[in-house]
């Protein structure tokens, strides 16, 4: 399968997947007008990937502002790897925020509480 | 119809204006607006730095509402989307002024929704963006009516509007958000 891998832009995050490695990135801003265009090719790639994924799937989310267009295909994303959870294997999604940026720590618990996938919550300094 | 979005901004901001825009808005417009936000907060002198992210936050939710919602009307001679957005700094506080035009029918649902957020504490906020987030399905346009309450929950200020009547059928909506 292969990697995908997207450049970052103003509005877009940076995305790398890496089907070999189960490792999973995401960096960056994601404020685009059409969040779910953006998005499509992310979750369709998931889920090829989740019909055999690695035995770690080690998710690397570093948003520094998301707008709610992207929020809801956030969602999908980790919906997907919910699923892969669910059929036994194991995923961990690593949510950065920077230090004193409280809004960002507490978008990454309202995931947390919606989906059932092990979260670490990883302080970076600005 | 006499009014004139320019005017009517220049009357009402008050404070150091940071970011003041009057006209066509598209996308590529939003990314250059952006970007001016983010310099001219970042370069100015004043004492806003911790409030960055809430206004680079609450500034793309805003201008994307104006985008999705501001009506062509051609009868009424608007023949492209316009938008109005300021910045100006008072007293320690941003102020954020939002414009569009808005068809009459479209005012109550607006008002409705956000006389429902103006309502909520932050908890109830926490709670409802959580619910729309997980279960209803979002349109093309946008994010289901999460982008004021998002506004809400990062400036835990109320929201402030008025609807400037233009004629029978046309009006002004415009959205003033506080950040303290």
């Amino acid at each position: 399968m292969k990697t995908l891998t997207i450049e970052g832009t103003p509005k877009t995050p940076m995305v790398k997947f890496e089907a070999e490695t189960g490792k999973i990135e995401i960096k960056g801003r994601s404020i685009p007008e059409n969040s779910i265009e953006f998005y499509k090719p992310l979750v369709e790639w998931l889920e090829e990937y989740g019909a055999a994924p690695q035995k770690l799937t080690d998710v690397h989310v570093q948003l520094e502002y998301f707008n709610t267009s992207s929020s809801k295909c956030i969602l999908d994303v980790f919906k997907k790897l919910e699923t892969i959870v669910k059929a036994g294997h194991e995923v961990i999604i690593n949510w950065y925020y920077e230090e004193d940026d409280e809004d960002m720590l507490e978008a990454g618990e309202d995931y947390q509480s919606i989906v059932k996938v092990p979260f670490k919550m990883i302080e970076v300094e600005e | 119809m006499s009014f004139d979005p320019k005017i009517w901004l220049n009357n009402n901001v008050s404070g150091q204006v940071l970011v003041s825009y009057v006209g066509r808005i598209d996308s590529d417009i939003i990314t250059d607006l952006i970007s001016k936000i983010e310099e001219s907060v970042t370069n100015s002198d004043l004492d806003i730095g911790k409030q960055l992210k809430i206004i680079m936050h609450v500034s793309v939710e805003s201008l994307q509402n104006i985008y999705h919602h501001s009506p062509i009307d051609v009868e009424n001679n608007i023949n492209e989307k316009i938008a109005l957005f300021s910045i100006s700094y008072n007293n320690n506080n941003s102020t954020l002024l939002c414009g569009n035009y808005i068809h009459s029918e479209k005012i109550q649902i607006v008002k409705d929704r956000i006389e429902q957020i103006n309502a909520l504490n932050k908890e109830e906020l926490k709670a409802l963006y959580k619910l729309i987030l997980n279960n209803q399905e979002f349109s093309e346009k946008g994010g289901g009516g999460l982008g004021l309450i998002d506004i809400a929950r990062k400036t835990g200020t109320k929201l402030e509007f008025n609807f400037i009547s233009l004629n029978e059928n046309l009006y002004f909506y415009i959205l003033k958000i506080t950040i303290v």
